[in-house]
């Protein structure tokens, strides 16, 4: 039962990782608290969905979709509804993405309904043995596909010239106009980019949770709770933080009861505020130390 | 000499409040100008006009025989200006390779690993930590580091304002030194803000003379030096 207890939450913890990256980044270079993150997710679980209705792609295979399609929806939303907004007022960022938020919710509802869906493929229910522990097929691969996701983000900021300009444009946005790089467009391609990597998540989620138009409200707790675990705009720290989180979910679930998973991680998300709001792995985002 | 950089009668504002009234100002090409001024006299805001972090509210600024009054500061280091700002503004959280490759921003030509090597060559103690976090770098090599940051943009105008600010002596003559380096290997163009006017004055060749947001003073740097007003103003020297 330790075992596969340790299994369960290793699996899952890969897909919390991604499910926050873009979130934590947004943060991180925008100060923006972006409360669509989990409406984005849920866009590319139903993207998954009805690829898989439609034409029988395999929710894997329709990763690459969602992520254009997120890319575009994150992009346009940041250039022409954010960016002017957070010129005036940081506060009201976050009534304009609850905006996007419940609109986003409301248009599923009204294309989709509320009921809720799962998406089947031919080896959902199959599973690798290993002594008496159960593997399922489906979380492994994703969970494998999301730690590659997580090490392109990482890859992505670190080592190209656009992710540099995306740091240097959260660090000092006049120094970085000096630099000669637009501040609205390093913001335009990070909101692109993190809802991408929401999109990606959702995929992976639709392969694994059963999807609505509120699966994004359930996902946003857990993606608030790694972002701070795991440091502001911090991609490595995410990704340690989202498979903390999952443990901790795997046994509560285990030996406390399913009811208590969300109880246990919120109150780990409020020790953590109280004791090391800098995160576990603390550093202030790209500080010096 | 022709002037590189040109200024005709700007005024500059930050929303209501005016800062600089009627400026004219050149900067011949290839010599070295000095900006000095007591505090809040202006010269930051200027350098920031000059730049195009604060676009004139009237007023010409020329650079190269081209109009950039309304031209924004991230095409101005396309056209060749850079700035190495007061307070040097490093981006604290990257390395020091990170920082002058970011220097290099806009560039495509194939010259920029040869910018590097200057660099280096400049400032051997940056070469030797060129993965150090610059926020954790002393004040001496966060200022070389901001103007080897600036270099790396291989800019027609270098704008240097407040280099030696809080800095030790023997730190500063290196930094005037490399500067004087690539004014006369390069024949880089450069705009020199200082507080410290004795040394201002002795690098450049010609200078200016800011307070309260207007030029009062203009001249060859060694006229400026000998000035008595000036003397006492600026210098601590009693009349
Ligand atoms: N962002 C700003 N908003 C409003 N006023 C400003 C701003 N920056 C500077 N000022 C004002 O403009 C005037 C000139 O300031 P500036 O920084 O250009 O002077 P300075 O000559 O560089 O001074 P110092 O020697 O202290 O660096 C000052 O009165 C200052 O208060
Ligand atoms: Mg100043």
């Amino acid at each position: 039962m330790l075992a596969q207890t340790i299994v369960n939450g290793l699996l899952l913890g890969g897909v919390y990782g991604i499910a926050t990256i873009g979130f934590s980044v947004v943060w991180g270079v925008m100060g923006i608290i972006n409360l669509a993150h989990g409406a984005y997710i849920m866009v590319g679980a139903y993207i998954a969905f009805a690829l898989n209705q439609w034409f029988g792609l395999d929710p894997f295979l329709a990763m690459p979709f969602a992520m254009v399609a997120l890319f575009v929806i994150g992009y346009a939303l940041q250039a022409f509804l954010l960016n002017p907004v957070m010129h005036t007022s940081l506060l009201l960022t976050l009534v304009v993405t609850f905006g996007i938020d419940l609109f986003l919710i409301d248009l599923f509802v009204l294309f989709f309904s509320s009921d809720v869906r799962a998406v089947h493929t031919a080896y959902s229910g199959s599973s690798l043995e290993i002594g008496p522990v159960l593997i399922s097929w489906v979380r492994l691969v994703a969970a494998i596909l999301s730690v590659l996701v997580a090490i392109a983000s990482y890859l992505f900021l670190n080592r190209t010239r656009t992710g540099q300009a995306i740091l240097a444009t959260a660090l000092d946005r006049e120094a970085a106009r000096l630099m000669g790089i637009y501040p609205d467009r390093a913001y335009g391609l990070t909101a692109g980019l993190a809802a991408a990597v929401a999109g990606a998540a959702g995929c992976l989620a639709s392969t694994i949770f059963p999807i609505s138009p509120t699966l994004g409200i359930s996902f946003l707790g857990a993606v608030f709770v790694v972002t701070v675990l795991g440091g502001i705009g911090s991609v490595a720290g995410v990704i340690i933080a989202g498979f903390a989180y999952a443990l901790v979910q795997a046994f509560a679930a285990t030996y406390l009861g399913a009811n208590y998973q969300q109880i246990v991680a919120f109150s780990m998300f409020l020790l953590i505020l109280i004791v090391r709001p800098q995160g576990l792995f603390g550093k202030p985002f790209y500080g010096e130390s | 000499m022709s002037s590189l950089l040109k200024l005709e009668s700007v005024s500059a504002a930050y929303g209501e409040s005016e800062v600089l009234w009627d400026i004219d100002l050149e900067a011949p090409e290839g010599a070295v100008t000095a900006l000095v001024g007591s505090n809040g006299a202006g010269k930051t805001s200027l350098m920031r006009v000059v730049s195009g972090l604060l676009i004139p509210t009237s007023g010409k600024v020329a650079f190269a025989g081209k109009d950039i009054t309304g031209l924004v500061a991230e095409r101005r280091v396309v056209e060749g200006i850079a700035l190495v700002p007061e307070g040097r503004r490093l981006f604290a959280g990257l390395s020091i390779l990170e920082n002058l490759m970011l220097g290099a921003f806009t560039r495509r030509d194939d010259r920029v690993k040869e910018d590097l090597e200057r660099v280096w060559k400049h400032f051997p103690e940056l070469a030797d930590r060129s993965g150090q976090i610059a926020g954790t770098l002393s004040g001496g090599q966060q200022q070389m580091c901001a103007i080897g940051r600036a270099l790396m943009a291989r800019p027609k105008l270098l704008l240097v304002d407040e280099m030696s600010l809080g800095l030790a002596p023997v730190v500063v003559d290196r930094l005037a030194e490399a500067l004087l380096d690539v004014n006369e290997s390069d024949g880089l163009t450069i705009i020199l803000v200082e507080q410290d006017v004795e040394l201002a004055l002795e690098i450049a060749s010609r200078g200016y003379v800011l307070d309260t947001g207007r030029v009062v003073m203009s001249g060859e740097a060694g006229e400026l030096r000998d000035n008595p007003k000036i003397r006492e103003a600026y210098m601590g020297v009693a009349a």
